[in-house]
């Protein structure tokens, strides 16, 4: 019985997730087992079932089936080849591989809606409330606070993105060593370090709030 | 009918979360709710009824106690005193109070439930992230050790930080801060512990310092 995968697909290298309803997907226990198994790589149905079996979480077709279905239907996973078999002469199988549409995704909270000139955003204002006791205690200056997270948190993901795209062969092995979770750390303290490195944010927010 | 509440639980202001059975047991949808209704102070489980009632949802008085003997279990809710109600001169009623450990549960990086990184001084992580800076650093490379005990450090700062910011805060702040859904109040600490960092170190003085 000999065997041959074929890959047409071409994940992505990061994905964002900002999507709420895509967001609530990474809380199910099973669907986040079907992304973590296809980090080895594409995976048929039957390998999938296997996966689950060595965690002693016995799984029908059928119910890995409805999981890929669903993790498709949010663009997590994609249909990404088939393994041909062959049996003998006369018996050729071929199933379809499935993969993650990116090695890593990073799951983003929807922040404020921007279109909104005053726009209201309970997490912002929830930092304004803690960081004013460092910056002077005073209750100005909350339209430029958002104004100037909302940028720092855009920066952050350009440099999420950056850093990853520009990692050399030492890095990736290094990342590569990694649990999923721990990359997005990783990625997590090195924009927020770069961030820190380009701006001086005690003299950014001294200025906002006595603005 | 003449009622008395009689408190002689003390609640703390703050209270961290280090493990990662504890930030599951808040991440859980269901009890999540009750710590939100008990922020409102000290309540019966017939209380916890009627707010469930109110918010449309049917949940037996079983139900609520078993959702309180988890938050007991976990340390996020103590029985914290007794409502007396005089029904007739010779009926008197003790009705439980429960109430939350702490006005505030804060949450450290989630990295810190690999306490195993802490207890070897090495983190993975950290040595990926100082790889993942070379891009910002003009190619440089950073000294492990150098690098591993400095991430150690702001990791430490940025945690007691919150606690500081979180023991000064007015009540109606805190009250505003609860409000966020889980994933938020995360996005929010993350945020506010590198802001309340950035104006305690100079990011670039310490970088070199570790060329």
């Amino acid at each position: 019985m000999s065997s041959q995968d074929v890959i047409t697909y071409k994940p992505a290298k990061l994905i964002f997730i900002k999507d709420e309803k895509k967001n609530q997907l990474f809380h199910d226990e099973n669907l986040n087992y079907v992304l973590k198994f296809l980090r080895k790589g594409a995976m048929t149905i039957h390998d999938l079932s296997d996966s689950f079996k060595q965690i002693d979480d016995e799984k029908s077709d059928k119910s890995i089936y409805r999981y890929l279905h669903k993790l498709i239907q949010a663009k997590l996973v994609a249909k990404a080849g088939k393994r041909i078999t062959t049996k003998n002469e006369s018996d050729l199988i071929s199933e379809t591989l499935y993969m993650r549409t990116s090695n890593a995704f990073i799951l983003k909270v929807p922040l404020a809606n921007k279109e909104k000139e005053d726009f209201h955003s309970p997490i912002f204002d929830s930092m304004f409330l803690l960081l004013k006791q460092q910056y002077g205690n005073k209750k100005v200056g909350k339209k430029a606070f958002k104004k100037f997270f909302d940028k720092i948190d855009n920066e952050r993901d350009q440099y999420i993105m950056d850093l990853y795209e520009k990692a050399d062969e030492e890095t990736m092995n290094k990342l590569g060593d990694l649990e999923g979770k721990n990359i997005l750390f990783a990625l997590d303290y090195a924009s927020w370090m770069a961030i820190l490195l380009k701006y001086d944010i005690k003299a950014e927010l001294e200025k906002i709030y006595s603005s | 009918m003449d009622s008395q509440d009689v408190i002689t639980y003390t609640q703390k202001i703050v209270k961290v979360i280090e493990d990662d059975k504890t930030s599951k047991v808040i991440r859980d949808e269901n009890l999540f709710p009750v710590l939100k209704y008990l922020q409102m102070g000290p309540m019966t489980i017939m209380d916890l009824v009627a707010f469930f009632k109110k918010s449309g949802e049917e949940k037996s008085d079983k139900t609520i106690y078993r959702y309180l003997h988890t938050l007991i279990k976990a340390k996020l809710v103590a029985k914290a005193g007794k409502r007396i109600i005089s029904i007739t001169e010779d009926e008197l009623k003790s009705e439980t109070l429960y109430m939350r450990t702490a006005k505030a549960f804060i949450f450290p990086e989630a990295l810190k439930h690999d306490l195993e990184f802490y207890e070897k001084g090495f983190c993975p992580v950290f040595d990926a992230t100082r790889l993942l800076l070379k891009p910002v650093l003009d190619g440089k490379t950073l000294d492990s050790d150098c690098f591993q005990k400095f991430l150690f450090k702001i990791d430490q700062e940025r945690d007691d930080l919150l606690v500081e910011l979180f023991k000064n805060i007015e009540d109606s702040s805190i009250k505003e801060i609860n409000e966020l859904k889980w994933r938020e109040l995360e996005y929010c600490l993350n945020y506010t512990s590198w802001a309340a960092l950035a104006a305690k170190i100079d990011m670039k003085k310490e970088l070199a310092n570790c060329e």
